[in-house]
């Protein structure tokens, strides 16, 4: 082992080892509400840093409709654009890559916390000669905790779930869409907007596979850190994208009765209703916060190229700009 | 005037050439030009299968240990299965045809003795972690990991030629780490999936009307004392039980941490440790504790001990070989060695021989000691270098203790010579 090895295992994968065995034998033994503890007090030391990264995206986000402004008013001038973007962002506070800071902090850890989970749960007798190595002697309670019971409902935490219907990759693949959904940031550049939507697709798609062949302690430290990361973001940002599925849910009757008395019932807060009894998106003029002012143009967008196909069906009402 | 085009010439699609320019970065650029959604799905793809390979349930390895039997040493390789090599020289042996005339392939060339459970059923690996065991001239047992890499099935075949091999049984044991004991015609099996088997060497069907279930993962195999067993479980309970119902089962002892070793019991005193870190003797007759103190050590006593005139040698996965009185705990001496210990040291000849993993920079290593005065400390005689971890059980023959390591390559060590007689390096 070279010495930035030394150095990777003594201070990161290591420490994380112990800590996730002490906590397995204070647990009584059981892996898997070792493994749910141990995301959270992971996911809480890194809160200050996720937080940072938050406010960044949602100040990025703030920023979409004046960008989108920028674009349009220089379309002809993308040396303009870019100063003028530039000068936004100075003006704002805000640095486009400062989100990025927080992220590669964290990667090593993450990696880590993977090579840990991973050593912690061996599949085979060989690799606890490894794990031996790993484990503090002065740390009480971890040497005797060895083997480690890998067994929760009908997973074995140290395979991959290979059931009839693989659940855990599922439900990584779910949660990881939800994640993307909340947290994907409006683009008013079409290509941008594009590319989210496959990333949307795509990063679910690509966990979800990487689960079926990795231990399913993985694919629920994978699950786990999302449900956390998603609380902690509506803390932060709300639902993001996440809102606009829970929006289409609206009762149908709240319409009907707007026909009649249009402060009788009062719609959901971002809608209003048109004549024609269609819902039209009004979040954008109405200046609400930035979530929602960046659902609404997103939605709008998208109704604008939904009725763009389908023309003479109550017009392009959304896609007003 | 139009230019004239030159027809491109395609280069050859086994040029590696072509493949560099195939996944050059303007290739890459190019399709992300012609679609953006493909560049980043091929993009993913590749992180994809990237990380999968990265976190995907690691394959097993074994650490079956090489033995010695009418003159053909057994051994395990990861590539060809069970191997026969000639104890002598380390070469392979060459397989016999039915008339004792060394058998050719198609081409002319020497077919040597091996047997890859691979070729049985595809659902077998050739991963094994017991050492084979011989039940007559005509029959030898060999365990082998499914490919699922959680369970394990029993194989038999033929020692000489390794034909006639089949399933003993079509029981589908849970993870077997360690060693099968035969008794008589009977076998018992130690399975992480809680329960001892025993299943009669004849045709494969249990002899009891069903596995002892220990309530916890059992590692190692069970010991036979005066006609009784004695297994250990991870839960730290030793117990012992009828080997012909598996009933009558009583608690020997119950100690903190995962008992993974064979317990050795000598005068009615069962030697054991634990990955509690603690070394134990406990009588089995009354179930007392021998010594008034447990040795403790550093880390996990993983390999079983042996006792010679009334000293007990552990080695433990605190690097330290441990030299103690068997009647009495008292420890007489320790020795630093340059790793931690997971299998069993053997004697030949008053000179104690004990293997080690790799520590840090420092590869595995043979170490062996003049055990000839018990009252004296400790003694080193040398050392020989394994070139990696020993994790497998040594076998002694003559005086020539035979061993693996971890990377697949076979010793033979001359233990009064001091001197390797051969090394077999995997291939």
């Amino acid at each position: 082992m070279g010495f930035i090895g030394t150095i990777w295992n003594e201070v990161i994968v290591r420490p994380f080892i112990n800590i996730l065995v002490l906590i397995y034998s204070l647990l009584g033994h059981n892996f898997f509400f070792a493994l749910v503890i141990f995301t959270i007090l992971v996911t809480v030391v890194f809160l200050p840093i996720t937080l940072k990264q938050l406010h960044s995206t949602k100040k990025m986000m703030a920023l979409q409709p004046k960008l989108k402004e920028i674009q349009l008013k220089y379309a002809k001038d993308k040396q303009k654009i870019s100063q003028e973007t530039f000068k936004l962002y100075r003006e704002a506070g805000v640095n486009p890559i400062s989100c990025l800071g927080p992220l590669f902090i964290q990667m090593p850890v993450w990696i880590g916390l993977y090579s840990a989970i991973t050593q912690v749960l061996p599949t085979q007798p060989e690799e606890l000669v490894k794990l031996s190595q790993s484990l503090y002697s002065w740390l009480p309670l971890v040497h005797t905790a060895v083997p480690i019971k890998g067994t929760f409902l009908w997973l074995d935490l140290g395979f991959s779930d290979t059931g009839v219907i693989p659940i855990l990759p599922i439900i990584v693949a779910a949660s990881t869409w939800g994640l993307q959904k909340m947290t994907a940031m409006p683009n008013t550049n079409a290509q941008q907007q594009q590319q989210n939507q496959m990333f949307l697709w795509m990063m679910p798609v690509m966990f979800g596979f990487i689960a079926l062949t990795s231990p399913s302690g993985l694919a629920i430290f994978w699950t786990v850190s999302n449900i956390i990361r998603m609380i902690i973001q509506y803390f932060v940002t709300g639902w993001g994208g996440l809102a606009t599925m829970f929006q289409k849910r609206t009762p149908v009757p709240a319409v009907i009765d707007a026909k009649n008395d249009n402060r009788a019932i009062m719609p959901p807060p971002s809608k209003e209703t048109s004549k024609d009894g269609q819902d039209r998106d009004i979040s954008k003029d109405s200046g609400g916060s930035d979530r929602i002012g960046s659902q609404g143009t997103r939605r709008q967008e998208r109704r604008g190229r939904d009725r763009g196909n389908n023309k003479g069906q109550g017009g392009n009402t959304g896609n007003r700009r | 005037m139009q230019p004239v085009q030159q027809r491109r010439v395609r280069p050859c699609p086994v040029d590696p050439g072509y493949f560099m320019e195939l996944f050059s970065l303007k290739t890459i650029n190019r399709v992300f030009v012609i679609s953006p959604k493909l560049g980043l799905l091929l993009i993913l793809l590749l992180c994809a299968f990237a990380a999968s390979s990265c976190t995907k349930v690691k394959s097993a390895q074994g650490w079956a240990g090489p033995i010695v039997n009418n003159g053909t040493l057994y051994a395990f390789t990861l590539k060809d299965g069970l191997i026969g090599l000639n104890p002598q020289s380390g070469n392979p042996k060459p397989k016999l045809n039915s008339a004792g005339n060394p058998e050719v392939d198609d081409k002319g060339r020497p077919v040597y003795l091996s047997f890859s459970p691979k070729k049985l059923d595809k659902n077998i690996s050739n991963a094994s972690y017991s050492t084979p065991l011989f039940v007559n001239e005509t029959s030898m047992l060999i365990t082998a990991r499914l490919a699922n890499q959680r369970d394990s099935q029993i194989v038999k075949l033929d020692p000489k030629t390794f034909a006639n091999a089949d399933l003993l049984t079509t029981t589908v044991f849970g993870r077997i780490n360690d060693d099968l004991l035969l008794v008589s015609d009977t076998i018992y099996i130690s399975s992480v999936d809680h329960n001892l088997y025993a299943i009669d060497v004849s045709n494969g069907t249990p002899k009891w009307s069903k596995p002892y279930n220990a309530g916890a993962e059992l590692w190692a195999a069970p010991a036979l004392y005066k006609g009784r067993l004695y297994v250990g479980d991870t839960s730290g309970k030793l117990v012992s039980l009828d080997p012909k119902t598996s009933g009558d089962v009583q608690v020997i002892t119950e100690v903190e941490g995962s008992i993974n070793m064979t317990p050795l019991i000598v005068n009615d005193v069962a030697y054991f440790g634990t990955f509690g870190n603690k070394m134990y003797a406990v009588n089995v007759v009354t179930k007392d504790q021998v010594w008034s103190k447990p040795i403790e050590a550093d880390k996990w006593f993983w390999a079983r001990p042996i006792i010679s005139d009334g000293v007990l040698y552990v080695a433990g996965m605190d690097n330290y070989l441990y030299a103690i009185n068997a009647a009495t705990g008292n420890l007489k001496w320790r020795y630093l060695l340059t790793g931690p210990a997971r299998t069993a040291p053997v004697i030949v000849d008053k000179t104690l021989i004990v293997a080690t993993v790799n520590y840090g920079n420092q590869k595995g290593r043979v170490h062996a000691f003049d055990i000839s005065n018990p009252d004296g400390g400790p003694h080193f005689f040398w050392d020989k270098n394994a070139r990696s971890s020993v994790i497998a059980p040594l076998n002694v023959k003559d005086k020539i203790v035979y061993f693996t390591n971890i990377d697949g390559d076979y010793f033979a060590l001359d233990v009064p010579q001091r001197k390797l007689l051969w090394e077999h390096t995997a291939p």
